[in-house]
């Protein structure tokens, strides 16, 4: 017993000693330290409004948990600093939003992203995206570095509704604008190929008017064919038009799409779609390029119409 | 001569990191750069030579039961304590170093030199042990970021870790050859299994020696 409480006493006197040596250095080194702190976000937030001269500490509520610190540069604008879940790690970033609602500033702190993809949100080429736009416009993400290019989105999001609420602005845009997509056409794939062979686009409805009939074509794409993830997937619905006196195709559009969203709907845009009108129906040698990474919804877009160009 | 011999054996074989395999995760966590590794270097050859007289000072009065809590309470003191003089004083190295001084805390090297050391020797003696171990383990770390950041980058840099002016900066090949995934944890773990299978093989040849000079 007496053993215990010698031993309860030591760690106890130890303890105390030690917290009073943590409280003496603490007392001595917190002011220092908040100047110290002060000085470097106001490097930071020199960059963003260099013409203002009085910065001050903004005290904020935020449902989101996601700014850390709100700045005001007095009569400049307002500077947020974000802290947002990335891919691997935190990424900390500052963004300015001017007193006539533009975003000024856009500068990441610290990022531990994979480099070369998450890494690209610190780069120019995200940072061009955000910069000029106004607190209520939707911000792009990044194909390909959607994990943390939305994140840093979803950061900007909170600092632009903190702002529209100060401002009293409302925010009727869209919150997250899609990913800019760039179709790049791949191999070329004729119409008639093997490939398309199987399994083979199926007509579900024929009209006719004077020398342009449309078919309505039903084909299997990627979420039919290949993914396990969709319950119940459904083909791809196709709007094929023929002008049956000229012998060639006039449009191909999509009705109904159900490939994959960001991937598959590569091959419903124009770059795609505009390469079969003028094809001529009587040759067999035609082809499209595909898109690449789109392969799969591609293809079902040519069986659809070599559906349609046989059931005639 | 012999001395110096000496001298390096114990830096290699005794070696906190590849020999005793102490500290492990820090050293695969920051050795990306050699400005890393010379900041965590230092921060732990202070933090280890203060905690190993520290603890010798308190040797005789520290009871056998808790001497674990004890130990790390006096350490976790005295690396706050650094870490706030260092943010109040030289913010430059704060910025540098500021991530990796609360790591010390749980640095298993500091704990175990002072269990195996520091606790059972003299304070002169327990400075001496902390400012070797405390070097072996900056050779370490400086061997492996020097590995990761040229095959990772393909550039060789340091800065003043005092004021972040840049002291050299040479670039050694074009940027198509470099292998990214040494910066990450991957290549960590492979450079950190490729050094210590090095430091067992020259303790092996080491000891076959020693066993034929006895026969």
């Amino acid at each position: 017993m007496k053993k215990a409480l010698y031993l309860a006493a030591f760690l106890a006197i130890v303890s105390g000693l030690a917290g009073g040596i943590l409280a003496g250095v603490y007392q001595l080194t917190a002011p220092i330290i908040s100047e110290q702190a002060t000085i470097a976000v106001k490097a930071n937030l020199q960059k963003i409004f260099p013409t203002a001269t009085e910065y001050k500490v903004v005290t904020f509520t935020d449902d989101t948990k996601l700014i850390t610190d709100v700045y005001e540069a007095v009569g400049a604008g307002y500077a947020y600093k974000v802290t947002v879940t990335g891919y691997k790690d935190v990424i900390t970033f500052i963004v300015g939003i001017s007193n006539d609602a533009k975003i000024v500033g856009f500068d990441v702190l610290s990022i531990n992203d994979t480099p070369g993809i998450g890494q690209r949100v610190g780069t120019e080429e995200f940072s061009k995206g955000v910069i000029g736009k106004g607190s209520t416009d939707a911000i792009s993400t990044l194909s390909g570095a959607t994990i943390s290019s939305t994140a840093v989105v979803k950061g900007i999001n909170a600092a632009k509704a903190h702002f529209n609420a100060l401002k009293k602005i409302t925010d009727t845009g869209s919150s997250t604008a899609d990913p800019v997509v760039t179709v790049t056409l791949g191999s070329a794939i004729k119409l008639f190929d093997t490939i398309t062979t199987t399994p083979v686009g199926e007509v579900t409805n024929k009209v006719v008017e004077g020398d342009i009939t449309t078919y309505t074509v039903s084909s299997k794409g990627y979420a039919v064919l290949e993914s396990e993830h969709d319950s119940n997937p459904k083909p791809n619905i196709i709007i094929v038009k023929i002008d049956t006196v000229k012998k060639q195709i006039v449009s191909v559009t999509f009705s109904e799409f159900h490939d994959t969203k960001n991937v598959g709907d590569k091959a419903n845009t124009d770059t795609f779609l505009k390469q079969y009108a003028g094809l001529s129906t009587a040759d067999t040698a035609i082809s499209v390029d595909t898109v690449s990474g789109a392969t799969f919804t591609s293809v079902s877009v040519n069986r659809a119409v070599r559906a349609a160009i046989e059931s005639k | 001569m012999n001395k110096m011999k000496k001298f390096f054996r114990s830096l290699v074989l005794d070696n906190p990191v590849f020999g005793l395999f102490l500290g492990t995760c820090s050293t695969l966590a920051i050795t990306t750069n050699l400005n890393n590794a010379f900041g965590m270097g230092v921060s732990v050859i202070v933090i280890l030579t203060l905690s190993n007289v520290l603890i010798s000072a308190i040797r005789k009065i520290t009871p056998d039961e808790i001497r674990i809590p004890v130990y790390i309470v006096v350490i976790a003191t005295l690396v706050k304590s650094v870490e706030l003089l260092i943010k109040a004083y030289t913010p430059e190295l704060d910025t540098a170093l500021g991530v990796f001084i609360p790591l010390i805390v749980v640095n298993c090297i500091i704990l175990g030199r002072a269990e195996a050391y520091a606790s059972k020797n003299g304070i002169l003696a327990s400075a001496k042990d902390g400012i070797m171990m405390g070097l072996a383990y900056t050779l370490s770390l400086t061997v492996m970021s020097l590995i990761r950041q040229i095959v990772a980058t393909g550039t060789l840099s340091l800065s003043n870790p005092f004021n972040n002016v840049v002291l050299f900066n040479i670039s050694l090949f074009a940027k198509e050859f470099t292998i990214s995934m040494f910066s990450q944890p991957v290549g960590a773990f492979l450079t950190f299994a490729l050094l210590a299978a090095a430091v067992a093989a020259y303790r092996i040849s080491v000891e076959d020696k020693a066993k034929k000079e006895a026969k």
